[in-house]
């Protein structure tokens, strides 16, 4: 009470009459300053903080270097320091009522003036006291929020200053620990010096137990904070990320994604409780997904070593089931898939434990009779995803599994084989088995999608046949194996037909009835992209497209037709007749290059032709296709994502633009293509190469020889070190599973011992895996030393052919009669001899 | 895989151009880069080392030697468990800086730290500017370690770092170390951290299948 009637004694002034604010302030101002008397100046406080609000300018200016001294003054003092801490909190706070708006912020300036201030409150915040410690951490956040910069400097400046918020991580009052993170994570968010301290402080192991303690994905809002922090840890800091992976923290992340309700304390054979996805759960497990992508950036240099040490601690699993399983909600699906998708990508061995992943297919119970599981690949249902409906999947899962399939085979012509082997249609004689769901295949699954733009009643939905056009261009993209497959494709019209019509022209109806039916231009554009890669380079494939009449007409009409036409379908159009003239050189093909010739020239014009694809280049559907297939923007008026190329294709088509344009330029016969060092055609005619240059050839020829056998030898050694691995991998594996045998000898407890059988068990799969692998390396380095064996074999022939020639040219040679002598050394020597006589 | 017995954390400081980056890149990449920019801040580096018969994994703060960045390097002192002071054996002003850094290094490392002298540069010995005898000296009366190191030979540098490991080693088999404080800049490895929760008659087939 007594302080109660000194504070308003204060206001009404000794003779009553009531006195203006900022006298009143000024008055408080001086006694909270100058008072001997401790209640005094507490009570002075007290009226100060209860004024703030209402007075904040005239608080602000009369009192705040008071209070700031008294802070220094009083500091072990709670009962001072709370209201102060309070008052200060308030005073520089951003607050929409305040007059001018840039009162906080202004505050905020003066107190952080001096370095003192800042040294004091990390001071305070050592204070046991709960409400001292939090409102000091709440001061230093507003602080932060009110003006940028100038606390993160000062805080740099104090060598214990960001030690000291670190430690309130560890404080056991989740307030408190919270409210810590929060501040963590805007003094962290631009400033990559306090980022490092952070880490190196030993955040990230601590914020991994926080997150473990709260249930990782399963937990709170807390988790979310704690991943926030970590992103701004390591995103665009490598020396961080560094820093992650060094200190095994990866390795903590498959438990994190964990679903299951842990109570195997309480009732440790009961069936879990089904987990259910909070709007909570879905926030942090999108966080915790986009936390692995900042581990696994395209292109990044740690992404190779990343990938490696996730593929070692087995994240696959979690994500492959995130992925898979129906009760996962959407957002966190789409964002999973992305992440595995990074994950995989131009990473060879991730790419090829991908390929072997399967699952067990339940059938649907109502449709099958025989409840037989079938294990089917991963990558079917991700396909399949990538080609389903809206009514089954948002455009964002669609679109994330599109870039997982083309991910998984990126820059890999084995798992690109893998899936166009699959194109073909089974053997089995019902043509609808992949209807049930247990014979389907990822080829069959694009197809079936892609020719449903056939039927007369279009039944497809436009970004099913882009998905599916998009996945099946970089499946044959720059493989002339997989083209080759494609191509023998055929599809059977009703089914039982023996012979079917090639898949190539199926393609092409499809494409016709898309662009003459003008139904959404997504089709004929994913038709488009697709028919542009499995063109390009493969003189067959040309061969195949012009033997039906009216593909070139078509072609030929819809680059010279000036209005009615998308630009973007006109100018893929282009695109594809320029590479059908570029690479139209198999001797079979309907239409020769010197017949396009005067088409080009004189009915469309090279000019008109390189203009619709300029076009297409410039236009902002090919500048903004992203690697991520993002599909956030709609447009407004067909409700479908704003979304038409893939940076796939813009990349394919950057890479191979100058040279087609050259080759729609140039003379047909001055057409050459960018062979590889292969062995140049034989000239029709001798006339004009001289013996020297005869001699030259033989010399080089002589040198790839010699670089083969070099080649072959360090194969061999190769080889022989691979078989010597693979001969101990079994001695291994005996050894590892008789530790696992006497493990089962000596398990007594369960706890401890069933950990270790785990780890022991991964060892074994490990282990397992590597000797696989190094059985397919060798095989593989196998069929190389044979494939280098044959060339050396032609080489061989041409040699001879070429020492003929020399002497047909006149050039005297030693007689070599044992030129079909197979010894190799032999013909080296003689060689030799050669370039000695000459 | 890459199981280890205890983590220790280092720090690399000293004067701008001493050749702090260049000794950690030879300690974790052996090689040597003789154009290296300016380090910003703090850079991370890791390897593992064998004490004894023990694994060590080495996690290095290589700092920015310049004057603007002294503040930032000060908050990396607490929680580090051995600190490399580096100066250049041809410029004799990064010597005579020493004490300024030794000064920092006392009043805001953890008081057990090891503190290794390296004279860096040793491979330019006719420009010496500072003799050997006389780094002995300075280390002898502040209590350091010290030795001469060519990060572009890469003579001595494995011993800069393993020495010092061997240190922080013996420091914590007689109990002057505390493995249980975090700021000691010292942890146990996975491994022993396992073996901890294990019976000890299971610790020795678990160590033969890593």
């Amino acid at each position: 009470m007594e302080f109660l009637s000194r504070g308003y004694s204060v206001l009404v002034g000794e003779t009553g009459q009531t006195q203006s604010p900022t006298e009143t302030i000024h008055r408080l101002a001086d006694r909270a300053a100058h008072s001997t008397l401790i209640e005094d100046r507490r009570a002075a406080i007290l009226s100060l903080k209860g004024l703030s609000r209402e007075y904040k300018a005239d608080v602000g200016h009369e009192a705040l270097t008071a209070l700031l001294e008294v802070l220094a003054q009083d500091k072990e003092d709670i009962g001072i320091v709370k209201p102060i801490l309070e008052t200060l909190n308030t005073l520089c706070a951003r607050d929409s009522r305040d007059n001018p708006p840039t009162l906080g912020p202004e505050f905020a300036e003066q107190l952080l003036g001096t370095d003192d201030h800042i040294q004091l409150l990390l001071g305070i915040v050592e204070h046991t006291d709960f409400y001292v410690r939090f409102n000091a951490v709440q001061l230093l956040a507003t602080l932060q929020a009110a003006l940028p910069g100038p606390l993160q400097s000062a805080i740099l400046v104090l060598p214990m200053g960001v030690g000291r918020l670190m430690d309130l991580l560890n404080d056991r009052r989740d307030i408190i620990r919270n409210e810590a993170l929060l501040l963590l994570i805007d003094l962290s968010e631009q400033n990559a010096d306090i980022q490092k301290i952070v880490a190196f402080q030993g955040a990230f192991e601590r914020l991994l137990e926080i997150i473990e303690q709260e249930g990782g994905i399963r937990g709170g809002i807390v988790v979310q904070d704690c991943l926030q922090l970590m992103h701004n840890l390591l995103r665009y800091n490598v020396s961080n990320q560094n820093f992650f992976r060094e200190t095994s923290c990866i390795q903590r992340l498959p438990g994190l994604f964990s679903t299951e309700v842990d109570n195997s304390s309480i009732k440790p054979y009961e069936q879990e409780e089904e987990f259910q996805w909070s709007e909570q759960n879905v926030g942090n497990a999108v966080y915790l997904l986009q936390m692995v992508r900042l581990l696994v950036v395209p292109g990044n240099l740690n992404t190779t070593a990343n990938q490696d040490t996730i593929y070692l601690c087995d994240l696959f699993s979690p994500l492959v089931q995130l992925s898979l399983s129906p009760d996962t909600p959407q957002p966190v699906k789409a964002e999973t898939l992305y992440c595995l998708g990074d994950v995989i990508r131009g990473n060879t061995r991730n790419q090829d434990v991908f390929m072997r992943t399967t699952i067990t297919v339940v059938p649907d119970q109502s449709t099958a009779e025989d409840p037989k599981l079938i294990p089917e690949p991963v990558i079917v249902s991700i396909v399949a995803m990538a080609v389903g409906t809206s009514a089954e999947y948002t455009y964002a899962v669609r679109s994330a599994a599109t870039y997982l399939s083309l991910c998984y085979v990126h820059e890999n012509v084995d798992t690109q084989l893998a899936l166009a082997s699959t194109l073909t249609p089974p053997p089995s004689d019902n043509p609808n088995s992949h209807l049930d769901g247990t014979s389907r295949s990822a080829g069959s699954l694009l197809i079936t999608t892609l020719l449903k733009c056939r039927e007369p009643e279009l039944t497809v939905e436009p970004f099913q046949v882009w998905y599916a056009a998009t996945i099946m261009g970089h499946i044959l993209a720059d493989n002339t194996l997989c083209k080759q497959v494609a191509l023998k494709v055929r599809w059977g019209e009703h089914g039982h037909q023996g012979d079917g019509v090639p898949l190539l022209q199926c393609l092409v109806q499809c494409l016709m009835r898309g662009v003459e039916d003008s139904i959404d231009t997504r089709i004929p554009i994913g038709l488009l992209t697709l028919l542009c890669m499995w063109v390009h380079d493969s003189p067959p494939t040309v061969a195949q497209l012009l033997q039906e009449p009216g593909t070139l007409q078509f072609l030929i009409e819809q680059v010279s037709r000036s209005t009615g036409v998308d630009p973007l379908v006109q100018g893929l159009t282009a695109t594809l007749f320029g590479l059908v003239y570029q690479f139209n050189e198999d001797p079979s093909s309907a239409v020769s290059r010197q017949d396009m010739e005067p088409i080009i020239k004189k009915r469309i014009g090279v000019d008109i032709i390189l203009s619709r694809i300029g076009r297409l280049r410039d236009s902002p559907a090919f500048q903004n296709a992203t690697l991520f297939l993002t599909a956030n923007l709609v447009d407004q008026k067909t409700h479908l994502p704003e979304l038409y190329l893939s940076q796939g294709f813009t990349t394919f088509f950057r890479a191979h633009y100058d040279t087609m344009q050259q080759a729609l330029t140039s003379r047909p016969s001055d057409v050459t293509r960018q062979r590889g060092p292969g062995p140049s055609e034989p000239s029709a005619t001798g006339t004009g190469i001289t013996t020297e240059q005869h001699q030259a050839q033989v010399q080089s020829l002589q040198n790839t020889v010699d670089t083969q056998n070099q080649e072959i030898s360090a194969l061999q050694a190769k080889i022989e070190a691979l078989e010597e691995q693979l001969a101990q991998s079994p001695s291994e594996l005996k050894a590892v599973s008789a530790q696992l045998a006497d493990k089962l000898h000596v398990s007594s407890s369960p706890g401890h011992e069933s950990e270790e059988m785990v780890t022991l068990q991964s060892h074994v799969k490990n282990l397992e895996i590597s000797l696989q692998e190094q059985e397919e390396k060798y095989a593989q380095l196998e069929k190389e030393q044979e494939d280098l064996l044959v060339y050396l074999a032609e080489q061989d022939t041409q040699c001879k052919e070429y020492r003929k020639r020399l002497r047909e040219l006149g050039e005297t040679l030693p007689s070599s009669d044992d030129e079909d002598d197979d010894e190799l050394d032999d013909e080296l020597d003689e060689a030799t001899a050669d370039d000695d006589l000459v | 895989m890459a199981s280890y017995a205890y983590l220790f954390k280092y720090i690399i400081i000293g004067d701008t151009g001493v050749g702090k980056s260049c000794l950690l890149l030879q300690f974790t990449d052996n090689r040597f880069q003789p154009a290296h920019d300016l380090t910003i801040g703090v850079e991370f580096g890791a390897r593992i080392v064998n004490v004894g018969n023990k694994r060590i994994k080495l996690q290095i703060w290589d700092t920015a030697g310049q004057e603007s960045f002294r503040s930032i390097t000060r908050s990396y002192y607490r929680g580090a468990a051995g600190a490399l002071l580096v100066y250049d054996i041809t410029r004799r002003e990064t010597f005579d800086h020493l004490a300024t850094w030794l000064e920092d290094a006392r009043k805001y490392s953890n008081a057990n730290i090891t503190i290794m002298l390296i004279g860096n540069k040793c491979d330019l010995e006719n420009k010496r500017a500072v003799s050997r005898e006389e780094g002995e000296a300075f280390a002898r009366e502040n209590g350091l370690f010290f030795i001469e190191t060519s990060a572009k030979t890469a003579a001595n540098v494995e011993e800069a770092f393993v020495n010092t490991a061997a240190d922080i080693h013996d420091k914590i088999q007689v109990g002057v170390l505390d493995v249980t404080n975090e700021s000691s800049g010292i942890k146990l490895g996975p491994t022993q951290a396992g073996m901890a929760s294990l019976s000890s008659g299971s610790v020795d087939s678990r160590r033969g299948c890593c």
